[in-house]
């Protein structure tokens, strides 16, 4: 049968057994190159997430935000982005994040991203945020097993919750708790999460002390959070890298870093991905069709 | 960049590509990878749980002294925890219910009302809002009514899928499967957006660590 095949035939059996390895160095390559030649393509911030960032840039100057960052390595490329934004926005504005996970692989990568802002330097090499001290402008409590527990426990209070911060300095000592002793004292609470944690925040935190949430979350978890926001028991939602990248270009954050933020950087990437994936999905139906009626053709005949 | 920064920037590197390398064919290399990654893994979960729980919930309130006194009161969740270690023991195995029966009926008790009011309530009366006020808001909304009441019907196994509620039900079926795809292209551009944060970090961290462009 191979012989009497025509060479459009050909064409498409073999694009229907096309080896996988191939299309893992299309997607390659799609990735790659735009990463190495930026494109610059253009995205405008969608409601949900200019929704959490007009929230945050409504906050009196000295407000507490709770930024859970519940996410690990393993999602860093979509949430770190915008826990490392939600940060400048804090200090530009004057706001103090009390910083937190609720997940084990959380604490290195909440601290790096921590230090990366405070130590960041203007062009001129002074400090970006000069006088920043800990416990009083922001504070950093670590891990904490426990999920609903500590969320529970943050209702009561910070201090008997976390009785030591991530370098194990006591919190009742910190002027910063003295003043906002329970999460009903906070202004706002972030969770950034890779985890499922947002749905347990909305009723064991949000909801039961009153406080605002948005969310971070990746783009697996965004389809499934919609309803919240829409509910509004989100006040804003900021799925995967690409609500990142809008986050990004609310705060100006080129600007900020001087360079393309790494969000945004990958947007590129992302839409040239994403047309292959669309061309590889109407062409192998459509040969797949097509093939179909072959078949049907040849058996029809035998 | 100090000699630690440098050798780590390599070790990451090396190991992505040995992972990376399972895309053209399962090979030792990937072994490999695979181990170290899941040592690593262990050990770190490790020290995370005994530094952040073990020590300071259950030895510490029983080892300090001095200012703080000996919280004898941590045996009890101690001995619970120990009972559900039980489970392994074939002969003591029933010792774990107790524990569980706490778990489960504070867990609940807990859950119940909040869940409720915090969570099903909101998002309940959020879809049964009045249709309007613009034509915008209320085509959204007879969107919305429409899917969940068909939605509803389609899981509702009472009745036989057929004739009117067998029609409403393929209707349901056309908003799970809008539902279905939603998810599966998030999940795409999320499992694309891991890509690239491995890419950005072989070109910009690693290779440009190299010609000093990182």
């Amino acid at each position: 049968m191979a012989e009497q095949r025509t060479p459009f035939q050909k064409l498409a059996y073999s694009i229907l057994n096309l080896d996988r390895r191939i299309i893992f160095t299309l997607v390659f390559v799609c990735v790659t190159a735009p990463l190495i030649w930026p494109i610059g393509m253009d995205f405008t911030p969608t409601k949900e997430v200019r929704d959490a960032f007009d929230d945050i840039e409504a906050l009196e100057e000295g407000a507490v935000v709770l930024i859970s960052a519940d996410y690990g390595p393993s999602s860093m490329p979509e949430t770190h982005p915008m826990y490392i934004t939600l940060l400048h926005q804090c200090f530009r504005k004057g706001l103090r994040p009390v910083i937190l996970t609720l997940v084990p692989s959380g604490p290195g990568l909440a601290n790096r991203g921590l230090l990366d802002v405070l130590e960041m330097e203007n062009p001129d090499g002074s400090l970006m945020y000069p006088g920043l001290k800990e416990g009083v402008d922001y504070a950093f409590l670590g891990y904490k097993p426990g999920g609903t527990a500590v969320m529970l426990g943050l209702g009561q209070s910070f201090v008997t919750t976390f009785p030591n911060d991530y370098d194990g300095d006591p919190t009742s000592k910190m002027p910063l708790f003295r003043e906002v002793s329970r999460l009903g004292d906070c202004a706002y609470i972030f969770d950034v999460a890779s985890v499922g944690y947002p749905e347990f925040w909305v009723p064991y935190a949000s909801e039961r002390e009153n406080v605002p949430l948005s969310v971070c979350c990746t783009a697996v978890s965004a389809a499934q959070y919609y309803p919240y926001y829409q509910a509004g028991l989100f006040r804003g939602l900021v799925g995967g890298m690409k609500g990142s990248a809008e986050y990004e270009k609310l705060m100006n954050m080129e600007e900020i870093l001087g360079k393309i933020p790494p969000a945004t950087n990958g947007m590129d990437a992302q839409s040239v991905v994403h047309v292959l994936i669309v061309l590889a999905i109407i062409v192998a139906n459509f040969f797949y069709f097509v093939s179909r009626r072959w078949e049907i053709q040849e058996g029809g005949r035998s | 960049m100090s000699i630690g920064t440098i050798i780590g920037l390599w070790l990451a590197a090396g190991l992505t590509v040995i992972i990376f390398s399972f895309i053209y064919k399962d090979n030792p290399f990937y072994k490999l990878g695979e181990h170290v990654f899941l040592g690593v893994s262990l050990g770190y979960g490790w020290c995370i749980y005994y530094y952040n729980d073990i020590f300071p919930q259950a030895i510490q309130p029983l080892t300090e002294v001095g200012e703080d006194a000996r919280n004898w009161l941590v045996l009890i969740p101690i001995v619970l925890g120990l009972f559900i270690i039980l489970r392994m023991v074939p002969s003591l195995a029933w010792l774990s219910r107790f524990s569980f029966a706490l778990y489960i009926g504070g867990f609940a008790g807990l859950a119940v009302p909040n869940v409720i009011s915090g969570n099903f309530l909101p998002q309940l009366t959020s879809t049964i809002n009045p249709i309007g006020p613009d034509w915008v808001s209320a085509i959204t909304q007879l969107v919305l009514l429409v899917g969940v009441f068909c939605t509803v019907v389609f899981f509702f196994f009472s009745w036989e899928h057929r004739g009117v509620v067998g029609k409403i039900g393929r209707v349901g079926i056309l908003y799970i499967m809008v539902a279905f795809g939603a998810s599966f292209g998030y999940t795409v551009m999320a499992r694309v957006s891991l890509l690239i944060g491995r890419i950005q970090f072989m070109l910009h961290d690693w290779i440009g660590s190299m010609t000093g462009g990182g």
